[in-house]
């Protein structure tokens, strides 16, 4: 009986194994050829799946936008999602549902005068106007030639950043939360250009994380990393 | 052996689904590159 349990355990292992090993041999095999960009759109369905299971039961990050986009793009969802926001707290101020509205409609002569739209209507100087941006424009970040006093801000505190993407951003010139926070979309665009899944600059907020830790605060990602940390040294000192 | 395979191929076909999954998965630059990012549960920790 032990023997017939072990040698099923056995085979399951086995089996296992080399499910593993073939899972290995096709996704490189998928990697090079023509289905990689199915393969990316797979990764990232799943991860989006995942994303939105854990958006649903309410434990999604607090720092990350309740949008999961996929390539860098705001789903039509999340699109809706703001709009019927706004239409909806419009709504309540003119109907006076809110304690806003309500202080708006009994003193409407506190409201604020806004220019009338034919203001809007001259047309802006050509020397002054800026070249309209498409969603493809990027722009060079401000970079630095080395970290200031010498010292990097330790980039994978922010999540999406591992090892070889904090790599690649010092080799960019970027070694400060305070870069990355002040980042212009096109700026976001051009140093995601550089990454394997760029749309994960976008997905994973790293503008967002970086104007929290920039500004002394911590991210539930931070914390954990830091936990993790802890224990580490603490496994360290033990031995 | 030819019981077992007979007995237990589901859960054979089964530890081979689940063992592509994971080949696949550990190949995948998301996990080699960024591991903490995709597998640790970060900021929605408690």
């Amino acid at each position: 009986m032990i023997l017939h349990f072990l040698e099923v355990w056995l085979l399951l292992g086995t089996v296992f194994a080399g499910g593993c090993v073939l899972g290995t041999m096709v996704h490189s095999t998928l990697g090079r050829g023509q289905f990689a960009a199915a393969q990316a759109l797979v990764a990232d369905t799943v991860g989006d799946m995942i994303d939105e299971i854990k958006y649903r039961l309410g434990v999604g990050p607090e720092w990350r936008p309740a949008t999961r986009s996929r390539n860098g793009h705001a789903s039509e969802r999340d699109d809706d999602d703001w709009s019927s926001a706004v239409t909806d707290a419009g709504a309540s101020l003119e109907n006076g549902t809110t304690d806003e509205g309500q202080r708006a409609l009994a003193a409407p002569d506190e409201r604020i005068a806004l220019p009338h739209p034919d203001a809007f209507d001259e047309p802006v100087p050509e020397e002054i106007a800026p070249a309209p941006l498409d969603e493809t424009s990027m722009m060079r970040p401000a970079t630095l030639p080395a970290p200031r006093t010498g010292v990097p801000d330790n980039l994978q505190r922010i999540r999406g950043i591992g090892r070889r993407n904090e790599q690649i951003l010092h080799e960019l010139g970027i070694f400060h939360f305070g870069q990355i926070a002040a980042w212009t979309p096109a700026e976001m665009r051009w140093v995601a250009a550089h990454f394997t899944f760029p749309e994960r600059v976008e997905r994973d907020d790293w503008v967002g994380q970086a104007i929290i830790l920039a500004s002394g605060g911590a991210t539930g990602f931070h914390e954990a990393t830091e936990r993790k940390m802890r224990a580490l040294h603490k496994d360290e000192d033990e031995a | 052996m030819s019981d077992i395979l007979a007995i237990y191929w589901p859960y054979l076909v089964l530890a081979l689904v689940v063992g592509i999954g994971v080949g696949w998965w550990y190949s995948d630059p998301r996990s080699a590159d960024d591991l903490t990012a995709w597998l640790e549960r970060g900021a929605d920790e408690p």
